[in-house]
């Protein structure tokens, strides 16, 4: 969803998509795809392949306001997009850009339990009320999902799931069966998160752009299959994940981590479980919800251990950092 | 003064100037370049203190996805380093000394597996660190002994002699591996172009350096082994400064080199030549100089020349030389070590120079001096803070107590006293061989330093404020923890250790801490039993905390069987078995002896009075488990020896178990092992057997032992009834005791028959009983036993038991003794009213002349006993039992359905229209009103309630079962009326009593209902 690149935007407009970067005059842009023209050429990027859109003539804090945010730092993105004025904003895609990401930012830290969800829900729906025609649309209803679901709101956030499935492309349709997977697995409803996950692997084998998903879909199942008693077949899966993940995908090593600490914890191998959490807390703590996760188990499994004072440390590590999480207020 | 090996190490590190070993290895590849998740973790861990995980996290790094092979191949060394670590943290000498060997073992290995690598060269390295390390520990050790610990000093000087030796081939093995793998690297000259193995060259070659260093001054401190003056003292120091000149000689103006020199002067000072040790110093001590780590090498040399000036008695060149160098010297210089250590000596100069005569009037000025000194060098950390501290501090001996009016001053002053309290114990403990009569006298200075060390870390505690130092906090709590254990405060000490255990687990001392706290709870929880048993249960609860904090904190350690052992024990005492099998699974198996003797002899006591109605099968499945416990801890107590009092008693309820199965052999081996057998460490008057109870009972086993082993040992069991007399002989009433032995001593040969019996050996049986006939007759034979109510008695009530311990023929001859006994025993009675002790021993042997006679079937003179003795005592419920059943059996015997009636509604009515006997039915309403009397004023578990309900439902089933033998000897219509009515009796219970009593009794009602059914169709 971020771009951790470096490229600048100066004169013209950047396309940073997954298999290389496109510059040019971007002439049209939709919810399903942006056509950016060079030379009278024009070319239709489909959403799924673009990564991030540095326009020409955006505002300078932008771009590290981006970049921040990509690298989890939602603070410091926000404190750099409130440094830039709208007023002095003309062109309407970065407008909408920066709308975008300082709405993200809040629902990511929201989530983490270091903001206000509902507030951050708001913030979302408000975002595609008036964007409707953003690239960012897809990327937004995900968000809100994210945001409904935490407050409990199941069916809510299952209606804009699945509004995702609604794009003809096997992207999107593996993005929705693995958010509506999550969905059920929240609700303890590990058979049907199965079969969502199922469906979630089977599109993304139909495009090269949904590999990623693959991984995360097969993350995501190993923890229901866990959950329903395969818990050896779920490790194994999990570690296949952890050794072939790439070392920059934090975010995915804490939560093939967590969940294979979960695994332990399900096999009752509560050592094994301390030290997969610990890898979290110890090695992607950048990885905030993940991490607030991993500080709650550590705080029990320490003080099953007799680790008062590491259980306590834990514990208010949790509570300092992520007072707002589902992890801090149990 | 030694400097120590580890941070000389990291001196001639930098001396080496050498670049970061781990970054010259070997020029990276691509995959190396990569983040390595796994030693990024480890140092996350290590960064934390958390070595504990670190080591569980290497044993199981093969599971962790992310460890590549790369740190898996090192994952031996990371182990090593991590116990290192762990074994800083640790306060426990011993788990200190296993971790430390661990890690010498593992670097070993590594550097074995990696042959000629740099890996190699680094493991070497650190294994022989560390056993100099070690090493110089143990001379400082065998340095701070009294004069009198010879034995203790010499066992510690081995002991680093062998790791000296170890630290000098580990060294020899690096410099022989760095040759090898420099001879495969080109020179640095033909290297230009190639920066990572031009680096890795000089590595090697700063390694080489640093192992001939190391190993030469290696030799400097073997020469602390042997006395000073002595050949080898002077020919190792001499070798040693040898080595120091080559080092020097091929180091030439490299810092490494100018070491070489300081330590070769050392040498010579310490083989008292001075003149050359002053040359060697005065090498260095000229150079004008800028760089660090040289300063830091003329401050030493400094120091050095000073002590060689003190001990000439030229203290005023020690004072112009010191004074002059550290006024030259940069102000922030004199906080450093070397610099402290130069300023020490000037203020030993001015101290000893103020008590030479000639100095007069200056002296004061002097001592002011050294006072000035001693307190700047007491502010900062160094090698002479403490001792600076203690001269600053020092009141001059004896019993009166400094004034401290800081935490830190109280700190040390504690510190101090404990320290003396300490050497004066060892003192004291070598006296008693060496010089008895300074005995008490050291037994008193360590008394008055151990109240002066509780003085002044109670009065630390008072002057503790938000400034105090952590660290220094706890260890201020822990020594007093362990003083007031000391001193039989057990309260403090049990709340104190507790707080420390469950508030700081992370800290050093939390775990011994948590030990004193466990013995402390346990030695308050054993005054509690003792006090009132039933009252202890707060104290119990204590215990069980600490213990279980231990358990799940430290699982690994001692201290943990120590605790889970007593909550085995503490279970058992609740007689909460199931928890206590438990918990001895959870022990480590090295420590399951003593809990499987303790478990297995609850066990045993559990299946000779098993709980409710247990079913044969039940009880026979608790003695084998008993067995098989018993039989484990007994291996385990002869292979670790030295038992104690509770295993001696374990030991023994083995030998009893052993009896009870006939394997009288084995039993014998038991209790005469040579170093753990109860006899004989009673017989080796161990202190363990001390209690009089406990030979009583060695001997009472010993006798069943050597009186049923085949064949039996008659001479064995002489010497221990012998030995029995003798040890009742004293007291009034021996010959009373003597016999309840003997009879109890019949009681149990009457269940071994009995277990042997129902186990199917028979011939054994017969073979206990034969044998112990001849005890009896060896008694019979006694002075005067002819003459005794008591032992005539115990011969007829023994034959008795044997009796009913076996089966047909074998039983008869028994039975016939019994009953002439008992028939001469009323006859004299008769005769001399004296003789029987009493009006109810006489209704009493009446009583088992009946059982004598029914076990012989000659029911008519059973009942005839029976109904006499009830004629004067007609309540007695047990003698009303007893005619019942004679009645009953009787009418079975002889087919008649008349008496079988009686035994029902009872038989001989009396005046009052009430009949003498009173038959089942009546027993059974009477056990009924009795049960329900009983319930207003007893709870439904109290004994007497048992009692009544196990009557009421026994008398109950015996009128079903007397109707079901009336009906076996009835026909036709008679037949089926009777087995209607035994039917009718039993449903009607059924009915009225779902539950028929419990399980044991409905099992009885169920199997009567089924076999009347089975007649019926």
């Amino acid at each position: 969803m971020f771009d951790t690149s470096t490229a600048s935007a100066q004169g013209v407009d950047r396309i940073r998509r997954r298999s290389g970067t496109l510059s040019g005059e971007i002439t049209n842009i939709s919810t399903l795809a942006v056509t950016i023209s060079k030379g009278g050429v024009e070319q239709k990027v489909p959403v799924e392949d673009i990564r991030t859109i540095d326009f020409a003539g955006e505002p300078e804090d932008l771009r590290p306001a981006r970049l921040a945010a990509n690298a989890g730092r939602y603070q410091d993105a926000l404190d750099r997009l409130g440094a830039i004025s709208l007023s002095d904003v003309e062109r309407e895609a970065i407008r909408q850009d920066i709308d975008y990401l300082r709405m993200a930012c809040q629902v990511q830290l929201a989530l983490a339990g270091q903001g206000n969800l509902d507030q951050a829900a708001q913030e979302a729906s408000a975002f595609l009320k008036k964007n409707r025609n953003s690239y960012r649309v897809s990327a937004a209803l995900e968000l809100l999902g994210n945001a409904q679901m935490a407050r409990g709101e199941y069916d809510t956030a299952r209606q804009e799931y699945e509004k995702l499935a609604r794009a003809p492309s096997p992207y999107f349709q593996a993005r929705s069966a693995i958010l509506k997977g999550r969905l059920f697995q929240a609700q303890d409803n590990h058979a049907e998160a199965l079969i969502e996950f199922e469906k979630a692997l089977a599109a993304a084998q139909k495009s090269a752009a949904a590999q990623p998903e693959e991984l995360e879909a097969t993350l995501h199942r190993a923890v229901s299959q866990s959950a329903t008693g395969k818990v050896e077949e779920a490790t194994s899966t999990l570690k296949e994940i952890i050794a072939q993940a790439e070392p920059k995908e934090t975010k995915l090593l804490a939560r093939a981590y967590n969940a294979l600490g979960d695994c332990y914890l399900q096999s009752g191998n509560d050592k094994a479980a301390r030290d997969a959490f610990l890898h979290v807390d110890v090695l992607f703590s950048a990885a905030k919800t993940e991490h607030a996760k991993a500080l709650f188990e550590l705080s029990r499994l320490w003080r099953s251990q007799g680790q008062e004072t590491r259980a306590n440390d834990a514990r208010q590590r949790l509570e300092k950092e992520y007072p707002a999480s589902r992890w801090g207020k149990q | 003064m030694s400097v120590h090996t580890g941070s000389f190490l990291q001196i001639v590190r930098v001396l080496c100037c050498a670049l970061v070993w781990q970054t010259l290895a070997l020029p990276l590849d691509a995959a190396e370049k990569e983040v390595d998740w796994a030693a990024q973790y480890l140092a996350g861990l290590r960064q934390r203190g958390w070595h504990d995980v670190a080591l569980q996290y290497l044993d199981q790094a093969e599971e962790d996805p992310l460890a590549s092979p790369e740190f898996l191949k090192r994952v031996e060394f990371e182990q090593a380093l991590t116990r290192v670590a762990l074994a800083k943290q640790s306060v426990s000498k011993r788990q200190r000394q296993e971790l430390l060997d661990h890690a010498c073992r593992e670097f070993l290995s590594y550097a074995q597996e990696n042959r000629n690598s740099p890996q190699e060269v680094e493991a070497l390295s650190q294994a022989g660190n560390l056993f100099a390390q070690r090493a110089l520990s143990s001379l400082n050790k065998a340095d701070q002994l009294p004069p009198q610990a010879v034995n203790q000093r010499q066992a510690l000087q081995e002991a680093s002699r062998g790791l000296l030796e170890k630290a000098s081939q580990a060294l020899q093995d690096l410099r022989v591996s760095c040759a090898t793998q420099l001879k495969a690297v080109p020179k640095a000259a033909a290297l230009q172009k190639d920066p990572a193995r031009r680096a890795m060259r000089s590595q090697l070659e700063n390694r080489q350096a640093e192992a001939q260093f190391l190993l030469a001054k290696l030799k400097l401190n073997k020469a602390r082994i042997y006395p000073p003056d002595s050949q080898p003292y002077s020919k190792t120091l001499q070798e040693a400064a040898k080595d120091f000149l080559r080092l020097y000689q091929n180091y030439e103006d490299k810092l490494i080199g100018f070491y070489g020199r300081l330590y070769e002067g050392r040498c010579y000072q310490q083989l008292g030549k001075s003149q050359e040790a002053l040359k060697c110093f005065d090498d260095l001590v000229d150079r004008p100089i800028s760089n660090p780590e040289f300063r830091r090498l003329v401050a030493r040399a400094f120091r050095r020349r000073a002590e060689i000036h003190l001990a000439a008695g030229n203290f005023e060149d020690a004072i112009q030389e010191c004074r002059q160098y550290l006024k030259e010297s940069r102000n922030d210089e004199l906080r450093k070590p070397e610099w402290l250590a130069v300023a020490y000596r000037l203020a030993s100069a001015y101290e000893a120079q103020s008590q030479t005569p000639e100095v007069g009037k200056e002296a004061k000025r002097l001592r002011n001096e050294a006072r000035k000194l001693l307190r700047e060098i007491a502010r900062h950390p160094g090698e002479f803070q403490q001792v600076a501290r203690a001269a600053l501090a020092s009141p001059g001996g004896g019993d009166q107590k400094i004034v401290v009016k800081t935490f830190e001053d109280a700190f040390i002053a504690g510190k101090e006293a404990l320290e003396q309290m300490n050497s004066s114990r060892l003192a004291a403990k070598l006296a008693a061989e060496n010089n008895p009569g300074s005995v008490g006298n050291l037994q008193q200075q360590a008394k008055l330093h151990q109240s002066q060390a509780l003085h002044y870390l109670e009065t630390g505690m008072r002057l503790a404020d938000e400034d105090t130092l952590l660290e220094k906090l706890l260890s201020a709590r822990y020594y007093l923890c362990w003083l007031y254990w000391e001193e039989g405060r057990v309260h403090e000490a049990a709340l104190i250790g507790d707080f420390l255990a469950r508030r700081y687990p992370e800290n050093q001392y939390a775990r011994v801490a948590a030990k004193v706290a466990l013995a402390a709870y346990e030695r308050i929880y054993q005054e509690a039993r003792g006090l009132n048993a039933e009252q202890a249960v707060y104290e119990a609860e204590q215990l069980t905390r600490i213990a279980q904090l231990i358990i799940t904190r430290w699982p690994e350690s001692d201290e943990a069987a120590v605790a889970m052992n007593l909550l085995l024990n503490v279970a058992l005492r609740d007689n909460r078995i199931a928890e206590a099998e438990t918990l001895l699974n959870r022990l480590p198996a090295a420590n399951r002896g003593g809990a499987e003797l303790s478990l297995g002899v609850s066990l045993w006591k559990r299946s000779l009075a098993p709980e409710g109605k247990a079913s044969e099968e039940e009880i026979l499945k608790l003695k084998k488990r008993a067995v098989e416990l018993l039989s484990r801890g007994f291996e385990s107590l002869r292979s670790q020896g030295a038992p104690s009092s509770a295993e001696v008693v374990g030991a023994l309820y083995f030998a009893q178990a052993l009896l009870a199965k006939g394997e009288s052999q084995r039993a014998v081996e038991v209790l005469q092992h040579p170093q753990v057998g109860p006899l004989t460490l009673v017989r080796k008057k161990d202190a363990t057997t001390r209690d009089p109870k406990i030979a009583v009972e060695v001997y009472k086993t010993a006798l069943r032992a050597f009186v049923s082993v085949a064949p039996p040992q008659r001479d064995r069991a002489r010497e221990i009834m012998q030995a029995l007399e003798a040890a009742y002989g004293d007291s009034g009433n021996g010959g009373a005791q003597l016999t309840q032995i003997y009879l109890s001593l019949g009681v149990q040969l009457q269940r071994q028959i009995s277990d042997l019996t129902t186990s199917g050996q028979v011939d054994k049986a017969s073979a206990v009983a034969g044998a112990f006939e001849d005890l009896l007759e060896r008694v019979t034979e006694q002075s005067g036993a002819d003459k005794s109510w008591t032992i005539q008695n115990w011969i007829a009530q023994t034959n008795l038991q044997l009796g009913q311990g076996l089966r047909g023929q074998a039983a008869q001859a028994y039975f016939e003794q019994a009953e002439a006994v008992y028939r001469s025993l009323l006859a004299e009675a008769e005769e001399d009213p004296d003789f029987a002790p009493s009006k109810i021993a006489i209704l009493a042997v009446k009583k088992r002349l009946g059982d004598t006679l029914q076990a012989q079937q000659k029911f008519a003179d059973a009942f005839n006993q029976y109904t006499d003795i009830l004629r004067t005592k007609p309540n007695m419920l047990e003698l009303q039992q007893a005619a019942a059943t004679t009645l009953q059996q009787w009418g079975r015997a002889e087919k008649d359905p008349k008496i079988l009636e009686n035994a029902i509604r009872g038989t001989l009515p009396q005046d009052n229209k009430k009949n003498l006997v009173w038959g089942w039915l009546r027993l059974a309403s009477l056990a009924d009103n009795a049960k329900r009397r009983s319930l207003q004023s007893a709870d439904a578990n109290s004994p007497q309630v048992k009692k009544y309900h196990d009557l009421f439902f026994s008398a109950r089933l015996q009128v079903a079962q007397a109707r079901f033998d009336a009906a076996q000897l009835a026909t036709g219509s008679d037949r089926e009326k009777q087995l209607g009515k035994a039917r009718q009796s039993l449903t009607s219970m059924q009915r009225l009593y779902p539950e028929l009593g419990g399980p044991h009794w409905k099992a009885a009602y169920l199997k009567l209902l089924k076999q009347i059914e089975n007649t019926s169709s």
